[in-house]
C-alpha cells in the first residue's frame, strides 16, 4: 500500500524557464530509461520473487523511484510553466504543446509515448536483478547526458541527486543478486528457476 | 531562512539518512552496525519531529484538521516553486 | 557479559569477512557486499545523495570539470 508524503525527496525550485531543457529531461519521466519504467519494473518484479530481502529492496527502491518520477515532473513543469507562445515556438516546443499544452505527459524527448516495452519482468530472479542493474546504469548515463546540457544550478542540483541515487540502487540490486546466489548451488546457478521450479533432489 | 523552515530541513535531512540506511538494511538485515545506526537516527528523527510539533503543529500534513480546516488541500503542492522556497 | 563478547566477536568476524563469496565460478556476476565504515552527517548525506562515502561517485564530465 502507498502513503503520500507532501514534499519532494529533493527540492525543485527553478526560476528560469527553458523549453529545450524540458524537452530532454522529459525522457526521464516517460522514456525508456526513466523513472516511470524503473518504478513499474521493480514493483512488478516483486510478485514472482521467492526471497524476502529481494521483495523488500524491490518494494523500497520501486517506491523511491515514484518519488523521483514526481521530481522529474516538477522539473518539467517548472521549466515550462511561464512560457509565452513565442518562447514555445522558438524553443522547439510547439509539437509537444499542440498535444499537451503545458501538461506533463509520459513520453520520450521525441514524443514517443511511454511503453512497458522498455522494461522486462522475466519471472526469474537472476534475470530480473541483472535487468535491474542494467536499468540503473542506463538511468545514470541518461542523467549524466542531461548534466552535459544543463547550465542552470537549479536544474543540476536535483539531477545530480537523482544520478547518485541510481548508483546506490545499482549496489543494492547487486547485493540482492548475491542473496539469490546464496540460496542456489554455485556449481550450477542455472539448474532451475527458483520462482517456478521445485529443485530436483 | 526562518527557524521553522530550518527545523523542517533538519528533519528532512535526518529522514533521508534513515531512508538510505533502510535500503542497506534490506540487503543486510542482521548487520548490527546498520541496526545501531538506524536506531540512533530514528531517535534523532523522532525527537526533532516532536520539537517541531510542539512549536509549529503537525509535521506530516496528512491528517491536519487544526482550526477546523482540512489543511491537506492547501497550496502549495510539492511540484510548485513556492513549496521549495527556503523562506515561505 | 557473555552476550557482549559474542556480539563483539560477530562484529570482528563480519569485518574480517571478504565482501565476495569464497567460491566465484565463471558464468555469473558477483557484487561485493558493502560494509559500513563511516557515514556522512545528515546535511552532507543529503547534498551528496547518499549517506555512504563509499558510494559517493560524482560525475566530472569533460576535462575533469565538476558537472
Amino acid at each position: 500500500m502507498w502513503t503520500y508524503e507532501k514534499r519532494l525527496q529533493f527540492p525543485v525550485k527553478i526560476a528560469q524557464c527553458n523549453p529545450q531543457l524540458a524537452k530532454i529531461i522529459i525522457t526521464q519521466y516517460g522514456g525508456p530509461d526513466g523513472e516511470l519504467g524503473a518504478s513499474l519494473r521493480y514493483l512488478s518484479q516483486r510478485f514472482s520473487m521467492p526471497y524476502a530481502e529481494v521483495k523488500a529492496i524491490l518494494t523500497d527502491i520501486g517506491t523511491e523511484e515514484l518519488g523521483h518520477l514526481e521530481m522529474i515532473g516538477a522539473i518539467v513543469h517548472q521549466l515550462t510553466r511561464n512560457l509565452s507562445e513565442d518562447e514555445i515556438k522558438k524553443g522547439g516546443f510547439s509539437e509537444y504543446f499542440v498535444d499537451h499544452t503545458l501538461g506533463v505527459y509520459p513520453s520520450t524527448g521525441s514524443g514517443v509515448p511511454f511503453s512497458a516495452g522498455a522494461m522486462a519482468v522475466k519471472g526469474d530472479p537472476i534475470t530480473d536483478l541483472v535487468e535491474d542493474m542494467a536499468a540503473e546504469q542506463k538511468a545514470r548515463t541518461t542523467y549524466e547526458n542531461i548534466l552535459r546540457f544543463a547550465d542552470d544550478p537549479d536544474v543540476k542540483n536535483p539531477i545530480r541527486f537523482l544520478r547518485e541515487r541510481e548508483i546506490v540502487h545499482f549496489q543494492r540490486f547487486g547485493e540482492a543478486l548475491r542473496i539469490v546466489q546464496d540460496h542456489l548451488d554455485a556449481k550450477n546457478f542455472y539448474a532451475f528457476n527458483p520462482s517456478f521450479d521445485k529443485p530436483m533432489k | 531562512m526562518n527557524e521553522m523552515k530550518m527545523l523542517e530541513q533538519k528533519i528532512h535531512y535526518v529522514g533521508f539518512v534513515m531512508f538510505d540506511l533502510r535500503l542497506f538494511l534490506d540487503t543486510h538485515p542482521t548487520d548490527m552496525t546498520a541496526i545501531t545506526l538506524f536506531n540512533k537516527t530514528m531517535q534523532k528523527y523522532t525527537a526533532l519531529v516532536a520539537e517541531y510539533e510542539r512549536m509549529y503543529g503537525p509535521y506530516h500534513k496528512n491528517n491536519d484538521t487544526s482550526g477546523n480546516m482540512w489543511h491537506w488541500v492547501c497550496n502549495p503542492w510539492p511540484w510548485e516553486n513556492s513549496a521549495n522556497e527556503e523562506d515561505n | 557479559m557473555a552476550q557482549d563478547e559474542f556480539i563483539n566477536a560477530m562484529h570482528q568476524m563480519e569485518n574480517e569477512m571478504s565482501p565476495f563469496p569464497e567460491y566465484t565460478p565463471v558464468g555469473m556476476t558477483y557484487t561485493p557486499m558493502q560494509k559500513i565504515k563511516t557515514i556522512y552527517e545528515p546535511e552532507t548525506a543529503f547534498m551528496q545523495g547518499t549517506v555512504f562515502p563509499d558510494l559517493d561517485k560524482p560525475f566530472l564530465g569533460g576535462r575533469g570539470c565538476s558537472k
